[in-house]
């Protein structure tokens, strides 16, 4: 007991001191504080992918870089709430076709479906503080070619010329990465029915993925799916 | 001889002797009783055997029953060294020897035994009065040789189960202290090491010193020479109720402020700050009215003078209704842009362009385009004083968009904030500061965010570094930010004025750390605060905080004043420009054998507050070679020598 008691007390007291002499990494008050930094113009619609690179250019540890990653929408640009939940969903491998199932924070259901519809995940690996890492991102298409370019968004951020632009979002295989899918791995069958069986992921997507496109007033519209189809 | 009842129970010293008066034994005897507890501790048992047909020999035979080393004298280390290195195999059961030895016999107490539960009950009740350790080792001596005895009886089972008894209750007692005492340890050290959590009632809540207080809505607060008496009240805004000019006197705060044009209660006043526009050496009242929450809004500004103990509004004179402020606005500073102490008025207009006030061939005109200021914001708080050059620079923390950092470029203002890394575009900025947050000599930036990050900002290498802490920036629905040191320790204090939510305190200790007052008196939870403001206001050497509450509720005034060390010591330097006016904007900085701590003369408006125009410090332990340095709007410096301390010191620029 006595054992026991204090064990608890050092562990309290590790805890403790922690709390009080060291300072907590706040992934969430840095963007923040980065904010204009990622978005010079401010406008950051649909600029997950400038996010990532802004996260992926920084020398920190793999656990940073996924902490980073819960907290915006890859989709929308949008900044989450640090203490929102993920959705479990998956996306097609580009390669192999399959599926691989995750984790995705995102900041209002309807870019669930979006990421689902319209973006592809890549394998991806990076050398971090603490060594190489495996993981999954979304991915887009090379939009610069496209002539309908959606005017809402910032090519600047995404194009030099028709090319995907190196210095301001991450070109993996000249597809554009959007963001990071967490904890991705082939998904297993009883994933797949979970995510089809959602009342998200499958039946709410079912309905905006049979929306048209002009009809899209939830989520980012028709901006992001302009950019990714 | 056989010893197969002692195979894997104990290893064996068999001693064979001619006879038991035999030298040889005699000595073997002594030794090993003297290294008994040795012995035991390797289950090492002596047996001997006289033989006189033998000649005196020492067997030492392990646990397997056979010979290990046959010896003429014992040598224990000998031995011992033996025993260490061989091997334990799984079929040793050892008995403890310990348990039928006395290994100090003139201590031993007679009669004590185990053969029933009689003999039990006698032996606990004869060992009562023993230490409590004594009592434990012979219950459990009895105990262990009751269960191991190899001719153990019926009996033994009732002597057993009293022993087994007394050492249970034993343990349950012993737990139940040891528990308390280690609470109690726990207790003490998180009292002890709890550094950044000051558990005291800071505050003295003093309320009942102002008369007349009713329930109102109250927003900005300034302290200011209101009728050039020499001595500084409250003015207290009125959101559709009387503006109050709150002085001090026999004990009490009353208002002094009953001329229509000062009180005006039909105007929506929340922003004010004092300073001296027209260059006569006492102070105008800038009243920032708002009836609108954004754009356009019914009532100009007014901008009080006193003349001949009556107040007038200079906005209502012909020639300066040119220019007026017909935009919702939140705060108002004084900035004397050109260092010659000619104020000019940056007026943090919400939804419409910033203006900024002059007087300009004696008509008051709005210099804010060609001042590079005209820019259309959510205008929440503004600050000016010496943040990057020699002259008065502004801070203005804004609402959906950039704060602004105007680099005061020989009286032309330059937006700085994004280079400086203060922009903080998408965080909404209300109670803000200047103070030195590492007592170095300069002053940073404290900006605090409606429910967001509340930034403590220290220059660092041309750019602003936020180094608050989790516990400092931790979001909140923040108002006034005020930095001041309350209770006269030398640290400064940052009292967070929330609106709904309680307030809170923080201390200022070395090297930037944020070290968290716990409130109980001044928490206010349930405080609608909407602004405070600090003064010595009975001049007794203690500031006295006053906090302006309503918005959605109508609520009284509150005031506090700081339970301060009864042996506490301070110096209060009071900073007269030119013309004889508060230096508003001017930095004062004491100089000390520990430390070098600038202040500002509030410019105002952290948030629509402005503190009184005093720096004031209180003194450390064992602080001593008090200089002070002014540094005035112009950039110039004045160094004076202190020769004495629990003063107002008057200095007068050149």
């Amino acid at each position: 007991m006595k054992k026991i008691l204090s064990k608890f007390i050092l562990i309290f007291l590790v805890f403790f001191q922690f709390e009080t002499f060291a300072q907590e990494k706040n992934y969430h008050k840095e963007l923040i504080t980065d904010w204009s930094r990622i978005f010079p113009d401010q406008n950051r619609n649909a600029a997950g992918p400038k996010f990532f690179k802004y996260i992926i250019d920084k020398e920190i540890t793999y656990k940073d870089f996924t902490e980073f990653n819960k907290l915006y929408c890859a989709v929308s640009g949008s900044l989450i709430d640090p203490n929102s939940e993920p959705d479990f969903l998956y996306a097609k491998e580009s390669k192999s076709g399959e599926k691989i199932c995750g984790d995705y924070y995102k900041c209002c259901i309807p870019c669930s479906c979006d990421i689902m519809k319209y973006s592809e995940v890549e394998k991806m690996t990076h050398k971090f503080l603490d060594g190489l890492k495996d993981f999954y991102v979304f991915t887009i298409r090379n939009p610069c070619k496209k002539k309908d370019f959606p005017d809402r968004v910032n090519k600047d951020y995404f194009c030099d010329g028709e090319e995907i632009n190196n210095n301001q979002v991450y070109n993996l295989n000249d597809r554009v990465v959007i963001g990071l899918l967490h904890e991705g791995r082939s998904c297993k069958k009883e994933e797949i029915d979970f995510v089809k069986s959602h009342q998200v992921t499958g039946r709410f997507c079912e309905l905006r993925n049979n929306t048209p496109l002009e009809n899209l007033k939830t989520g980012m519209g028709d901006i992001f799916i302009k950019l990714a189809r | 001889m056989n010893l197969e009842k002692y195979k894997w129970k104990s290893r064996i010293l068999l001693v064979i002797t001619p006879n038991f008066k035999d030298q040889s034994y005699q000595k073997v005897k002594k030794i090993y009783q003297s290294k008994i507890k040795e012995f035991h501790k390797r289950y090492v048992k002596l047996i001997c055997k006289s033989n006189k047909n033998k000649t005196f020999s020492i067997n030492l035979i392990g646990f397997d029953g056979k010979s290990k080393k046959i010896m003429s004298d014992l040598k224990p280390k000998l031995v011992f060294q033996i025993i260490d290195k061989m091997p334990l195999g799984k079929k040793i059961k050892p008995i403890n020897l310990s348990l039928y030895s006395d290994y100090n016999p003139k201590t031993t107490t007679h009669g004590l035994g185990f053969k029933n539960k009689e003999k039990a009950l006698f032996t606990i009740n004869t060992i009562k009065n023993r230490s409590t350790k004594y009592q434990v080792n012979v219950v459990s001596t009895m105990l262990g040789r009751a269960k191991n005895h190899p001719n153990k009886t019926k009996d033994m089972g009732g002597a057993i189960k009293v022993f087994d008894d007394w050492l249970k209750k034993y343990k349950r007692k012993k737990l139940k202290s040891n528990m308390s005492n280690f609470l109690n340890k726990i207790i003490i050290l998180t009292i002890l090491i709890i550094p950044n959590i000051v558990n005291a009632d800071f505050f003295e809540d003093i309320t009942d010193k102002i008369v007349d207080n009713p329930k109102r809505l109250s927003y900005g607060i300034s302290v200011a020479d209101i009728n050039q008496n020499g001595k500084y009240e409250f003015i207290v805004t009125g959101f559709g109720y009387p503006n109050l000019a709150l002085s001090y006197d026999n004990g009490i705060l009353i208002n002094i402020a009953s001329q229509n044009i000062f009180s005006d209660e039909s105007r929506k006043t929340i922003g004010v700050a004092a300073c001296d526009v027209d260059r006569d050496g006492y102070e105008e009242i800038y009243f920032l009215n708002t009836d609108t929450y954004s754009g356009t809004k019914k009532y100009s500004d007014r901008l009080i003078d006193l003349e001949e103990n009556k107040f007038l509004d200079m906005f209502e004179i012909e020639k300066n209704k040119e220019d007026l402020n017909l935009t919702a606005g939140r705060s108002v500073a004084c900035v004397d842009r050109k260092g010659n102490g000619e104020y000019g008025l940056y007026i943090s207009n919400y939804g419409g362009p910033t203006r900024f006030y002059e007087i300009e061939d004696k008509k008051i005109r709005d210099k804010s385009v060609s001042l590079n200021l005209d820019k259309v914001t959510g205008g929440r708080a503004v600050v000016s004083g010496h943040i990057l050059t020699d002259r008065s620079d502004i801070f203005a923390a804004n609402e959906r968009g950039p704060n602004f950092l105007l680099k005061n470029n020989n009286g032309v203002f330059e937006d700085v904030a994004f280079d400086y890394r203060v922009d903080d575009v998408i965080q909404n900025g209300r109670g803000t500061a200047l103070s030195d947050i590492l007592y170095r000599g300069r002053l940073d930036i404290i900006s605090g965010n409606w429910q967001g990050y509340h930034r403590a900002y220290v220059l660092r290498d041309n750019q602003f570094k936020d180094i608050g802490n989790t516990k400092f920036d931790k979001p909140s629905r923040i108002r006034t930010i005020i930095s001041a040191d309350f209770d006269n320790d030398g640290y400064d204090e940052v009292f967070m004025n929330n609106i709904a939510e309680p307030n809170k305190l923080f201390r200022i200790i070395e090297n930037g750390a944020f070290e968290e007052i716990i409130l109980e008196t001044g928490l206010e939870p349930d405080g609608f605060g909407t602004g405070a403001a600090v003064a010595d206001i009975d001049e007794d050497g203690i500031l006295e905080l006053l906090v302006s509450r309503g918005e959605s509720k109508e609520q009284s005034l509150t005031l506090y004043k700081a339970k301060v060390d009864k042996h506490s010591k301070y110096l209060r330097i009071k900073p007269l420009n030119k013309f004889g006016a508060p230096a508003r904007g001017a930095t004062v900085t004491l100089l000390t054998n520990q430390r070098k701590h600038s202040k500002t003369i509030d410019a105002g408006s952290g948030y629509l507050c402005q503190m009184e125009p005093v720096a004031h410090y209180g003194i450390r332990k064992n602080e001593k070679n008090f200089k002070v340095e002014v540094k005035w709007t112009d950039g110039t410096k004045n160094l004076i020598k202190i020769t004495s301390l629990n003063q107002i010191v008057t200095i007068k620029q050149k």
